[in-house]
């Protein structure tokens, strides 16, 4: 994550824009229905929003093994709770995408 | 599950009844308390934990809580170890490690409520509709019969007997036998049992109240009533099949 967003740079600034534009764009498309679009999701957006399993967990009321599963396409829970899981990660990387959007 | 199922904890608690219990997921401040309900007793088949063990318990698996809201204070925890894993290779189960009730807060139905709630919200959270799903096993020392009546309750099946291997988590203070080796008896979750328990999980949603105790539960993420009785509804048509 600190290597996506604190590279000096312009043109890796934009680079790492593009990335958090793109995540948005492909996590409000995915069909979650598929457990390993879910599983991209949780993976990416993590990494874009640098937490860990262990702040992931808090924020999504589970276990950090069970994050793990997720990010590793092992499980996934019901259709319901994978949107939620997705609108709160795309919540914050959309926070991040904008501060990085006006420094850019 | 290596210990007793209870602690009389010295703890400070109201022995005045609160007018709610709220069932929720512990934070890293809540350790201390955890760890002053859990071990401040004697159990011979409980090992002496430190505060770091409980914080442990809390920052690697999920570990759930009653907290008697008028006193802040946690009346009860079920924790539930979920191993963390890597891509290609297959997950290991999930531990269930016990159910642990304040003196004055039991015979109320409040350890069948939190060890539903951390059960249900396991499966929720990993395929819940999967016919056969990452299971979740418990172990316990083959002297130990008090969490026994707990287990079957939950739904818990005997699996097999194991020989524990010298340095695991938690058997180390334990009995050994005439042969020095130390024996657990090993329980599974069976997966058709999660109709029943969606079902248990589902009723315990809908309540506000649990004997004398107002009641609030905050579960796995997106869970409701509605969603619980589906998915039993669906795991009970795979079963008819």
């Amino acid at each position: 994550m600190l290597g996506v967003m604190c590279r000096s740079g312009a043109g890796k600034r934009e680079g790492a824009v593009d990335r958090f534009t793109a995540f948005l764009d492909q996590a409000q498309r995915a069909d979650l229905r598929d457990k390993q679009a879910f599983s991209f999701v949780v993976r990416e957006g993590l990494a874009l929003t640098g937490m860990s399993v262990r702040d992931a967990a808090e924020l999504f009321r589970t276990a950090p093994g069970t994050v793990s599963r997720w990010e590793n396409g092992h499980t996934a829970p019901p259709l319901v709770a994978r949107n939620a899981v997705r609108d709160l990660l795309v919540t914050r990387v959309s926070r991040i995408e904008s501060s990085l959007a006006v420094s850019a | 599950m290596l210990g007793g199922s209870a602690a009389r904890s010295s703890a400070n608690i109201a022995t005045v009844h609160p007018a709610r219990l709220d069932f929720t997921l512990a934070k890293a401040s809540d350790a201390q308390a955890v760890f002053d309900l859990v071990y401040l007793h004697p159990d011979p088949f409980l090992r002496a934990a430190t505060l770091e063990d409980i914080e442990s318990w809390i920052a690697n698996g999920s570990c759930w809580i009653v907290r008697d809201f008028s006193g802040n204070n946690i009346v009860g925890a079920c924790n539930i170890k979920v191993p963390e894993t890597t891509a290609g290779e297959a997950p290991e189960p999930a531990e269930f490690g016990g159910i642990f009730i304040h003196p004055d807060y039991r015979d109320r139905g409040v350890a069948d409520a939190l060890g539903v709630l951390a059960l249900a919200s396991y499966y929720w959270d990993n395929d819940p509709d999967s016919a056969i799903p990452i299971p979740v096993i418990s172990h316990v020392h083959v002297e130990n019969d008090k969490p026994l009546k707990l287990l079957d309750r939950l739904g818990f099946e005997f699996h097999k007997i194991i020989d524990v291997p010298d340095g695991a988590p938690g058997f180390d203070h334990m009995p050994r036998d005439e042969k020095g080796l130390l024996r657990g008896k090993e329980f599974r979750f069976p997966p058709d049992r999660r109709i029943h328990l969606f079902r248990e999980m589902a009723k315990l949603l809908s309540t506000d109240q649990l004997g004398d105790h107002g009641v609030r539960v905050l579960p796995a993420l997106g869970m409701d009533a509605p969603e619980l009785e589906q998915l039993a509804t669906i795991l009970q048509a795979q079963q008819n099949r």
